[in-house]
């Protein structure tokens, strides 16, 4: 027998109070150390999800912060095109040679299947670029958990924008020819949440649609595909995408390659490049070339993300002052739950008093039913935040393509039990000195 | 062992101060057991909260086992209560929450004894006939049950003086002459001194010696 047991006695002795009390700390605990949990990984998701973007080329309708959301995160439209010219700028021309460009990979969006975003691009997506770099900071690429990429590379690129430019000057002239899709473009790679969550393996067939919702109407027939890669997992939004050739995009019936006046293969349309340099400011020269100019912007995913996130922090502050409040009327709860049992208690306490205890040890008792109802309370509040995270996390991550893991746990974590135990124990001071002074003989008669 | 000279205790009562106790003089042997006679309101019951030094005279002196307990400090005082004194008072004081086995094991605790006595406590059960009782909580026990767990608990932690309040209260006097008989047993085993409270002249008979406090309740002056 210790002090603590009798503590832990007395708190079960009373442990409708206790638990009601001990669960409102819970769900002020989980609110605050899931709100940290999140707020802590997406930004770090949010920042390892950039790894491979150092910098991405995209039109100047749109801003830097939405181009970095649409192109990393596949959140949102793409808003306007860029010109094939600028892609052959930096993918092999003067900029590319200045720089050190160690890749410059086109990307167009704008299809989907089953809700997942379709997006057009060259093999050179799974051969250079990475989500994670080696210790001299290059990208690590991509790895293939099944099956193999599609073989659609630069020189395709280049040659079906000549085509697409023939095509589009015959059409002015008015000679429209039916251009199929060559059987060797019909071909996709999943990411790999995209193949868990739809079920899709090697073989299986994926048709593009128009638009998220996918329906029959919208779908695109012509383009029927088949999977001939699963992604490995990398815990980023490139999980949750469908990469097919680029040219495909362009071939698909009702998608024009070149839209406006200009009818050269340099006019054909992207959505955006993503650009990585062997110099390590080489994206920041690249931003500083492209800011006087007018077909093209760079943005920084670096300089992007963190601005994002300025925006949430206020929104954070707000949820962590509601958090507090939640906490100090937890601390309230306890105080009530003992203080409203001291006049009962004050028969036990005498009793305990005429067999020797000390005040100190009686102060003691209550002061550690305060810790124990709020330290449990604290406790699984932190496990609640977690098991939440582990419950919907899945769910998070197939619509963020940010991963979150249930099983990170933060010092600060340890620092908000230690915290709210000492709370606790504040709460329970008073009525502890209450217990501690009552008067032993009065109390020892029945009442 | 018990030395008490001059004693006097009074309560406030609304504006009034009420004489609740008065001993000119009492002495104890050591090993001696004594029982305290007297009608009701006589200071009895205050008596042995002075003894066991729960409460403080207005003046006179107190010594046990040679120490003045008037000029100990509260901190003092429970250690001497919780080492040296066993108490049964007169409704058993019993804590609801506890079964008998804690129950007992609570003076061995606060006593400090290793373990806190859980062995010494099975064996103090079972010499009170209680040893199939130990998770039994005081609900689940006879009143003559809860009595001789309270007895349990004041001698587990051997004490030199044991005091009690009333020991037939609550019971029948066959029940109760018997609990009184099996503590007075033990507690001569242990070399412990007894005083017991009551106003039964036969219980007091079962001892070495009767002391008979004076019917000396009245209002002492009004409070300032």
């Amino acid at each position: 027998m210790r002090l603590i047991s009798l503590a832990s006695h007395n708190v079960r002795q009373r442990w409708l109070p206790n638990a009601l009390t001990s669960l409102s700390i819970l769900l002020g605990v989980a609110l605050v150390s899931l709100l940290w949990m999140m707020a802590e990984q997406a930004r770090e998701r949010f920042d390892d999800s950039a790894v491979g973007y150092r910098a991405i080329i995209g039109p100047t309708k749109t801003s830097p912060t939405d181009l970095v959301l649409s192109t990393v995160f596949y959140f949102g439209q793409s808003q306007g095109i860029v010109p094939l010219s600028v892609y052959r700028e930096v993918h092999d021309g003067k900029i590319a040679k200045s720089l050190g460009v160690r890749y410059a990979i086109p990307q167009a969006f704008g299809d989907y299947y089953r809700r997942f975003p379709i997006i057009g691009t060259t093999d050179e997506w799974f051969h250079k670029f990475g989500t994670k770099r080696d210790k001299k900071g290059k990208p690590i690429p991509l790895k293939m958990r099944e099956g193999r990429a599609f073989r659609f590379g630069h020189t395709d690129l280049l040659k079906e924008a000549e085509f697409q430019a023939k095509h589009a000057n015959d059409k002015d002239d008015g000679h429209e020819h039916e251009h199929e899709i060559p059987a060797a473009w019909k071909e996709v790679v999943l990411g790999s949440t995209v193949a868990r969550r739809l079920g899709l393996e090697l073989g299986s067939e994926v048709i593009p649609s128009h638009s998220a919702e996918g329906s029959a109407f919208e779908q695109h027939e012509d383009a029927r595909c088949k999977v001939v890669g699963i992604l490995a997992k990398t815990g980023t939004p490139v999980d949750k995408a469908i990469y097919v050739p680029l040219g495909l995009v362009y071939r698909i019936a009702g998608h024009e390659a070149i839209g406006g006046e200009e009818r050269s293969a340099d006019d054909v349309e992207i959505s955006a490049i993503i650009v990585d340099t062997r110099h390590p400011m080489g994206h920041q020269k690249l931003r500083h070339m492209f800011q006087r100019r007018k077909d093209a912007q760079v943005a920084i995913p670096s300089v992007s993300i963190p601005k994002l996130f300025e925006i949430v922090g206020d929104i954070r502050l707000y949820l962590n002052v509601i958090s507090l409040l939640v906490l100090l009327v937890a601390a309230i709860a306890v105080f009530v739950s003992l203080y409203g049992t001291m006049f009962e208690r004050k028969r036990d306490v005498a009793i305990m008093r005429s067999l020797g205890a000390r005040r100190r040890q009686i102060l003691g008792i209550v002061l550690m039913e305060a810790v124990i109802i709020s330290g449990s309370g604290a406790l699984l509040g932190v496990f609640t935040a977690h098991q939440m995270v582990w419950i919907f996390g899945q769910d998070v991550e197939e619509k963020l393509g940010v991963q979150f893991s249930a099983t990170v746990f933060e010092l600060r974590e340890l620092w908000l039990i230690l915290g709210v135990c000492a709370l606790g124990g504040l709460a329970g001071l008073l009525p502890a000195i209450t217990a501690s002074r009552s008067d032993v003989a009065s109390n020892l008669t029945p009442s | 062992m018990i030395q008490l000279r001059d004693l006097e205790k009074s309560y406030k009562l609304g504006n009034q101060r009420v004489l609740a106790c008065r001993v000119p003089e009492l002495l104890i042997a050591k090993g001696e057991h004594v029982a305290i006679l007297g009608r009701s309101g006589c200071g009895k019951s205050t008596l042995l909260h002075l003894i066991s030094g729960l409460l403080l005279p207005d003046r006179g002196s107190i010594k046990v086992r040679g120490l003045e307990m008037t000029k100990l400090s509260e901190r003092a005082r429970d250690r001497f209560r919780a080492k040296h004194l066993g108490y049964v008072h007169q409704t058993f004081n019993l804590l609801a929450a506890y079964d008998a086995l804690h129950n007992v094991m609570l003076g061995a605790f606060f006593a400090g004894m290793p373990h806190s006595g859980m062995a010494e406590a099975k064996a103090m059960l079972g010499r009170v006939g209680l040893g199939d009782r130990l998770s039994h909580k005081p609900k689940q026990l006879s009143v003559g049950q809860q009595q001789r767990v309270a007895i349990a608990r004041a001698l587990i932690k051997k004490p030199e003086i044991l005091l009690a309040d009333e020991p037939l209260g609550n019971q029948d006097p066959e029940t109760g002459k018997e609990s009184l008989g099996l503590r007075l047993e033990i507690a001569k085993e242990m070399g412990t001194t007894v005083v017991i409270v009551t106003h039964d002249d036969q219980t007091a008979d079962l001892l070495h010696r009767k002391v008979v406090l004076p019917d000396h309740q009245r209002v002492s002056g009004e409070v300032a």
